[in-house]
């Protein structure tokens, strides 16, 4: 591993990274105003209880905004709702450091 | 497995430039140094008396048409041309003019975002605008078959090959901006799927619609707009200088796509077709909306981040995706609204917009 995760981003979105397989972790990334990213092998379960599917992508994103038609996915139109998330609250790889200030 | 159809009779030419080329292209294997110079001397006066590049039938087929060696397929050319030092350099004279109209025109923010953070967020305001797009929406609201056959005719010459332009940057980018660029292309060629190409499935809605899947089989008919989108991709795609500009391309790309696709389906569905026929647009809402962020994040941004002398053009190939693409849009849409044809002509078998031909006829495959 190099020091820096290839898939961290640098506009302040925090990279979630579930270890399920050493060799190839899910990696989770909460886009600003957008929608969750989910690179890696995956299943999803439509709703509780229900059978987990393979989705059709590698990468999927999941909708936040819940404007989508394609829920559980986003379609885009978060866009349309002007849909704003929050920075950051919680410091994944220290939860004991402050996270910063609210705002 | 059959391999994909082409196309094998040659176009027509436009104008001195397209038919000196054609002259070579279908010509002898040798070609006399007389056909060359023929061509140059036409490509150099024609440039220089353009009035609007990206509106000139004759520079943009030219163009294509140089572009197409490096593409394929192109039965109609007698000889290995790709990388003929004589066709290759009156390529230059006419991209050349093609990018000083570009950069003349294309309009850039003031000022430009002074790091690779705010030129992710110039760029979703920049392609915010498009958020609801004129063109997809009025197609919703009044589809037809032949609007939609020559909505589908304009977009065969980018989408039977789509993906390819931006693989050229492939080679060019290094490090996350390459990951990223290979993350989304990926899934543009099917993820390992050969039956879930992008442009297998466009080709696919093509047949569903009763029209013919070959690369470039309506190549007479898209008029300059269209052609200069294409060539705009293959402009930034093939020199390793413009590989900022090609990253933000994609970028403008994928991020004006979902939501007009969404509309796209739904005037196909309007009209009574089924999955066979919407599954490309389907698939773009879904698949773009992942596009839309891993290009401007984590193919735009990072590159710009990497190599910050190159935001510049990352933001002039987004903006420069937006204004040529607007121009294709916007003749589609002022021809249609207006009852005429958006294409030059006709074919048999082809409906389109104002045809007198009787209705029966015109269905007929
Ligand atoms: S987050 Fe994109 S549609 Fe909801
Ligand atoms: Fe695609
Ligand atoms: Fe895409």
């Amino acid at each position: 591993m190099s020091e820096q995760d290839p898939r961290t981003t640098d506009d302040g979105s925090p990279v979630l990274s579930v270890a399920h397989d050493a060799e190839d972790p899910v990696v989770i990334t909460p886009c600003p105003d957008g929608p969750l990213l989910v690179r890696g092998d995956v299943l999803i379960a439509p709703e509780p209880g229900a059978e987990p599917q393979k989705p059709p992508r590698r990468v999927v994103a999941l909708c936040r905004c819940n404007m989508s038609s394609i829920a559980p996915f986003c379609d885009g139109s978060h866009k349309l709702a002007n849909f704003r998330t929050r920075p950051p609250r919680y410091n994944i790889g220290n939860p004991r450091e402050d996270p910063g200030e609210e705002d | 497995m059959t391999t994909a159809p082409t196309r094998t009779v040659a176009p027509t030419a436009r104008g001195p430039v397209s038919t000196a080329l054609l002259e070579i292209l279908t010509g002898p294997e040798e070609t006399p140094a007389s056909g060359y110079a023929a061509m140059s001397e036409a490509a150099a006066t024609a440039v220089d008396a353009s009035q609007d590049v990206l509106a000139d039938e004759d520079l943009q087929l030219a163009l294509f048409l140089l572009y197409l060696l490096h593409y394929g397929p192109a039965e109609f050319v007698t000889a290995d041309r790709e990388w003929d030092p004589e066709l290759l350099r009156v390529r230059t004279v006419l991209e050349a003019g093609f990018e000083a109209e570009l950069r003349r025109r294309v309009p850039l923010p003031d000022p430009l975002p002074g790091d690779s953070a705010q030129l992710v967020d110039t760029m979703f305001a920049m392609t915010g605008g498009d958020a609801k797009p004129t063109l997809a929406t009025w197609l919703a609201r009044h589809p037809s078959e032949e609007i939609l056959s020559e909505f589908l005719v304009h977009r065969s010459i980018y989408t039977l090959r789509e993906a390819d332009p931006h693989a050229w940057g492939i080679a060019r980018l290094r490090g996350r901006a390459k990951a990223a660029l290979v993350e989304i292309q990926s899934d543009e060629y099917g993820g390992g799927r050969p039956e879930r190409v992008h442009a297998t499935i466009f080709a696919q809605t093509m047949r569903g619609f009763g029209l013919d899947d070959t690369p470039d089989h309506y190549l007479d008919l898209v008029p300059a707009p269209t052609l200069a989108s294409m060539n705009l991709m293959s402009l930034f795609g093939l020199h390793r200088r413009l590989r900022g500009a090609i990253a933000g391309h994609l970028a403008a790309f994928e991020m004006t796509s979902s939501i007009p696709n969404k509309y796209y389906g739904r005037a196909f569905r309007k009209l009574g077709y089924d999955a066979d026929v919407t599954w490309y647009y389907d698939e773009h809402v879904e698949a773009d909306a992942v596009h839309e962020q891993i290009a401007a994040r984590d193919l735009a941004g990072a590159l710009a981040q990497d190599e910050p002398e190159l935001l510049e053009d990352v933001l002039f190939g987004a903006a420069a995706c937006l204004y040529v693409d607007g121009l294709m849009g916007d003749h589609m849409l002022e021809c249609w609204s207006d009852g005429r044809t958006s294409l030059r002509g006709s074919m048999p078998g082809l409906q389109t917009v104002g045809s007198e031909a009787p209705a029966e006829e015109r269905v007929a495959l």
